[in-house]
């Protein structure tokens, strides 16, 4: 026990020393990749508190209506309350990076695959990256095969062009997009479809503008109204499906008499939001760096004046690796799914397969090398970040999947890249930050995404009972 | 060993955060690539780039943007805050 512990601390130092040695050689070969450097650690941080806190979305859905514990839904609604507070901060201050996504129905249907996915597979799409770091090859099957190759095949492919209304193509073709730039299903859903749509955030409503002048309207528009309330809001939702009678009862044995005041209750709910302090520390941790990672990419931007990393990779030489626009994938904060979906269609292009042809990669994101890819550093920083962690804990073990864990793996995985891709981000990209950024379209995502999980969960239920009544009746 | 590779890791973020707050570059290695593509900015770009962009149009953008770009953009294409068709940096593609 004590060799192994020793053994995993030398791992855990020996991680985290190759990535001080490769920050530096990435600073030396080039200062503009101190803005790569910055993606290297702040995921590398995300992947410490992730797997210190346990931080999943699938696990949270699944703790919720499987086993009624709402120890991580509650942990994640406390992030989510800091992060507005911080994102709000940042708006008032123009130091923030952050823009809504386009609103419509297609995010709530994105979001239900992507919850079923989750489900499956058993880990969100960041939950799986800080479970690859655990040594869980589940995990990497739903993300490599699903957020990768899964992704990038489905934004190039034309499958899914009898589900392309005339009217989509149509809007797609009026835009003049070069021929040779929109050749998927994908792209005309893009093109035809998401890109005619509003984009809404709340302290961008002329209402909300009129009414608060200043830095209030980012606070009171986009914290207050689009997280804090609604957060506060399924909070006593939970307490009171999952909490409150088992919690009044208790505390009516410890008074000796009846408990149902207001007072009772809002013990209650602190009870809640306290109980598992591990969860709820990691809660406001995640939002504070969340928040310091958006202001740390706005320096750099800043202070390379630029507004994207792609104009560095140009500027350095690699006019390969950007887009038509001149870009790579730099979301600006926390963000998964897009990245691992250009390092499936790199893989591709390895193949023969031409991944430039379309407008998510070949318009939009560019398809840098991977070692040149800020987003995907970030990935990869998560999976080391959680390794060191879960080392240092005693807690990382190197588990192959077997029988039907690989199909679910899989099946997840490709569940949650269809999912991610059609509302443009994942559970963090199109939810978390979305709803703490004041953009009411990341609940819309949320609403979909727990619905999904719910259906996910129910069929997990069903498909265990049928193989126990097989087994039984074999037995 | 837990504290002491958390305090590695708060100081390098301590770092770049003192870092990316020192705007000293000089001049000549500021700003943005010449004439960009679809959508590119600043300079003359095509689908809704400002500001002398052809879709979405100069210098008021198109696509129902509040100000100068395409696609409901600050000043961009196509919801990008500097051009593009909502590429990653404000826009829709990610």
């Amino acid at each position: 026990m004590e060799e192994n512990g020793t053994k995993n601390k030398m791992w855990a130092l020996l991680i985290t020393g190759a990535l001080i040695l490769i920050s530096f050689m990435y600073y030396k070969t080039n200062v503009f990749y101190m803005y790569l450097i910055a993606y290297i650690w702040f995921g590398f941080a995300y992947g410490m508190m992730l797997q210190y806190g346990r931080f999943c979305f699938a696990s949270a859905s699944r703790d919720l209506f499987a086993a009624g514990v709402p120890r991580m839904a509650v942990g994640i609604l406390v992030a989510l309350m800091f992060f507005s507070l911080i994102q709000a901060t940042l708006a008032s201050t123009n130091m923030s990076t952050f823009h809504p996504a386009p609103f419509g129905i297609h995010t709530l249907i994105a979001g239900m695959i992507f919850g079923v996915g989750m489900v499956l597979s058993g880990g969100c799409a960041s939950g799986s990256l800080y479970k690859i770091g655990e040594g869980n090859m589940t995990s990497f099957l739903a993300a490599f095969f699903g957020l990768c190759i899964g992704q990038a095949v489905f934004v190039d492919v034309k499958w899914f062009d009898f589900l392309m209304p005339q009217k989509w193509v149509a809007a797609a073709a009026a835009k003049g997009l070069p021929a040779d730039k929109m050749t998927s299903s994908f792209d005309t859903y893009l093109a035809g479809y998401v890109w005619d749509q509003p984009t809404v955030r709340m302290s961008d409503l002329p209402a909300i503008k009129e009414a608060l002048p200043g830095a209030s309207k980012y606070f009171i528009g986009d914290a207050l109204l689009t997280a804090l309330i609604p957060a506060v809001i399924l909070l006593i939702v939970i307490y009171a499906f999952y909490i409150r009678k088992g919690f009044l009862k208790k505390r009516a044995k410890q008074k000796g008499g009846a408990a149902t005041g207001f007072g009772d209750d809002v013990a209650g709910i602190w009870n809640m939001v306290t109980a598992s302090q591990r969860t709820t520390i990691m809660g406001v941790l995640i939002g504070i760096v969340a928040g310091l990672h958006i202001f740390v990419m706005k320096g750099m931007q800043n202070r390379f004046a630029v507004d994207n990393f792609g104009r560095l990779l140009t500027r350095m030489g690699f006019t390969g690796d950007v887009s038509t626009s001149g870009k790579v994938f730099d979301p600006g904060y926390w963000y998964i799914t897009s990245q691992e979906g250009q390092f499936g269609a790199w893989i591709l292009e390895k193949f023969g397969w031409n991944m430039h042809d379309n407008i998510f990669f070949g318009v939009n994101n560019g398809l840098p090398e991977p070692w040149r890819n800020p987003a995907l550093w970030m990935s990869f920083g998560i999976i080391f970040g959680a390794m060191v962690m879960a080392r240092l804990s005693n807690e990382y073990k190197f588990k192959m999947p077997k029988g039907e864990l690989i199909v679910w793996g899989l099946m997840g995985g490709l569940l949650m890249g269809f999912g991610s891709r059609p509302a443009l981000g994942c559970n963090i990209g199109a939810f978390f930050i979305r709803v703490a950024g004041g953009d009411p379209s990341g609940w819309l995502y949320g609403v979909g995404m727990v619905g999904g999980a719910f259906i996910g969960v129910k069929f997990f239920n069903w498909w265990s009972e049928r193989k126990m009544a097989k087994e039984m009746e074999a037995f | 060993m837990k504290i002491v590779i958390i305090v590695i890791v708060v100081a390098i973020l301590g770092l770049l955060l003192v870092y990316s707050q020192q705007h000293d570059m000089p001049a000549q290695t500021v700003g943005h690539p010449a004439a960009g593509g679809y959508g590119a900015a600043p300079a003359a770009g095509g689908y809704g780039s400002a500001p002398s962009g052809g879709y979405g149009h100069a210098p008021a953008g198109g696509y129902g943007a509040p100000a100068v770009g395409g696609y409901g953009a600050p000043s961009g294409g196509y919801g990008a805050p500097s051009g593009g068709y909502g590429a990653p940096s404000g826009g829709y593609g990610h």
